[in-house]
C-alpha cells in the first residue's frame, strides 16, 4: 500500500488525493490518543497521590487556622479545648466524649468579648494546645491501645480530630513542629514536638508515596517551649526568627 | 487534472491540517504531572499568606508590625525585609520581592529582585492611621 501511495505521488507530480488525507489524519489521531491512553493505564496510583496531598494540605490548615472544637452544651461549641483538658486533666471519658476537633490556633483576644472565642488567628499557635496535641501519652490514655486492632487505635482516633478519617483507607501520618531550619522544635525538658507514626525506622525513610504539605507559624508564648514566642505588642524587626514550620506527612 | 486531487502547494495546507491533528489529540489526552506541580504553586501561595498573616497580627491596640512598618516610612529598624528573605532563602530556598502600593495603585516601596514568571504573589491591604490610611502589601515568592 505504501509503494502505491509513493507511486500515485511520483505520477501524479506531487498531488496527493483528499482521501489520502482524511485516511492519514485519522490514522495519526488514532495512534496518538490510542497511545496517551494506553500510558494513562500504566501510571499507578496517580488518584491516590492526588488524594494524599490533598489529606496533608487539610490536616496543616485544620491545625493552624481552627481552634478546635470542644461540646459545651448541646448548642454550643468552643475552641478552648486545651484549657478545658486542663481543668480535669484526668477525665479521659469526658475528653474522649465532647473534644470533636482539634486546632492550635488562638482565638482574638482584640474583639468584642461576644466575638472572642469565635475569631480564630490564623497561623498565631496557643503554646498550651501545641502542648497538649503533640503529648502522645495522654492521647494514650484517653484512647487506649484496642487488642486487635491493626493498626495505632490511639493515633487512629487522634487523626479523626485533626481531620484524617481513615473509614475508607487507612492513613499513616506524621505532624511535627519544626524550627525554620527542619529540625524538631523541642520542650524545655527535651521532648520532641512530632506526633504520629515514625517516618523514619532503623534509619530508612518509611513513606513511599506521601502527601506533605507545611505551614509558617508563630506560638503566642515560650514557657514550655525552645522557641521564641512572637509578642504582637511588642514585635521584633526580624520576625521570621520567631517563624517555625508546622510540617504534615500523611501517607 | 484527475480529479479529486490537488496540487503540491495545497499539501501544505494538508500537513497544517494534520499537525492539528496531533496537537489536538495531544492536548485532549490525559495529563501527568500537573496535580504535582499544582500543590507546588500552593504550597508557595500558603507561605506567601502565612508570612502576611503573621506580619499582619493585630495587637492590643489593633496595630501590626505591618501598619507601624509603613507608618515608621518604611524604616528597617522596624521591619528588616532583608532578614526575612534570607531565612526564607536559607532554610526554604525562596527568594522574595516586596512591593507596597498607595490606594492609587502607585509603588510607593520595592525590596527584592524582581519576581520572574511564574512567581506566586499574595497581597494584604493594611489600614494605616494616617493618610492616605490603607496601603496594600504584595509578597512574591518563588524558589531559588
Amino acid at each position: 500500500m505504501f509503494f502505491r501511495i509513493v507511486k500515485d505521488l511520483v505520477n501524479s507530480r506531487g498531488q496527493m488525493s483528499v482521501d489520502l488525507l482524511i485516511a492519514v489524519s485519522v490514522l495519526v489521531l488514532s495512534i496518538t490518543m490510542a497511545s496517551y491512553y494506553v500510558i494513562s493505564a500504566f501510571v499507578p496510583y496517580s488518584g491516590r497521590d492526588i488524594d494524599l496531598q490533598a489529606s496533608a494540605y487539610r490536616v496543616a490548615m485544620i491545625l493552624s487556622e481552627d481552634g478546635g472544637l470542644w461540646v459545651t452544651s448541646k448548642q454550643l461549641l468552643e475552641p478552648d479545648w486545651a484549657q478545658k483538658i486542663l481543668r480535669n486533666p484526668n477525665d479521659y471519658m469526658t475528653i474522649r466524649r465532647d473534644l470533636k476537633r482539634i486546632g492550635l490556633a488562638n482565638t482574638s483576644t482584640t474583639y468584642l468579648i461576644k466575638l472572642s472565642y469565635e475569631v480564630k488567628i490564623p497561623c498565631y499557635l496557643n503554646a498550651t494546645k501545641v502542648v497538649l496535641f503533640f503529648n502522645e501519652s495522654l492521647w494514650r490514655n484517653v484512647f487506649p491501645p484496642q487488642p486487635g486492632y491493626p493498626y495505632n487505635y490511639t493515633l487512629d482516633e487522634l487523626a479523626n480530630l485533626i481531620g484524617l478519617n481513615s473509614s475508607i483507607r487507612h492513613y499513616y501520618y506524621n505532624v511535627s513542629l519544626c524550627y525554620m531550619n527542619g529540625s524538631v522544635v523541642t520542650l524545655k525538658n527535651g521532648k520532641e514536638l512530632s506526633i504520629g507514626y515514625p517516618l523514619y525506622v532503623k534509619g530508612r525513610f518509611i513513606p513511599q508515596e506521601f502527601g506533605k504539605f507545611e505551614r509558617i507559624v508563630v506560638l503566642d508564648n515560650n514557657k514550655t517551649i525552645s522557641a521564641y514566642k512572637y509578642d504582637p505588642d511588642n514585635p521584633p524587626s526580624d520576625p521570621s526568627k520567631c517563624f517555625l514550620r508546622l510540617v504534615v506527612y500523611v501517607w | 487534472m484527475s480529479r479529486g486531487q490537488m496540487y503540491t502547494l495545497e499539501a501544505l495546507l494538508a500537513s497544517l491540517i494534520i499537525f492539528g491533528v496531533v496537537v489536538f489529540a495531544i492536548n485532549s489526552s490525559p495529563k501527568f504531572g500537573t496535580e504535582t506541580k499544582e500543590f507546588t504553586t500552593l504550597q508557595l501561595k500558603k507561605y506567601a499568606d502565612d508570612i502576611l498573616e503573621i506580619l499582619d497580627l493585630e495587637n492590643s491596640t489593633h496595630e501590626s508590625l505591618l501598619s507601624k512598618w509603613i507608618e515608621s516610612g518604611f524604616k528597617s529598624s522596624t521591619l528588616n525585609w532583608t532578614a526575612i528573605e534570607l531565612n526564607l532563602r536559607k532554610s526554604l530556598g525562596v527568594m522574595m520581592h516586596v512591593e507596597v502600593l498607595d490606594p492609587n495603585g502607585s509603588l510607593v516601596y520595592s525590596f527584592g529582585p524582581p519576581p520572574p514568571r511564574g512567581a506566586v504573589s499574595s497581597f494584604r491591604v493594611v489600614p494605616v492611621s494616617t493618610p492616605p490610611y490603607a496601603y496594600e502589601v504584595r509578597l512574591y515568592l518563588w524558589y531559588v
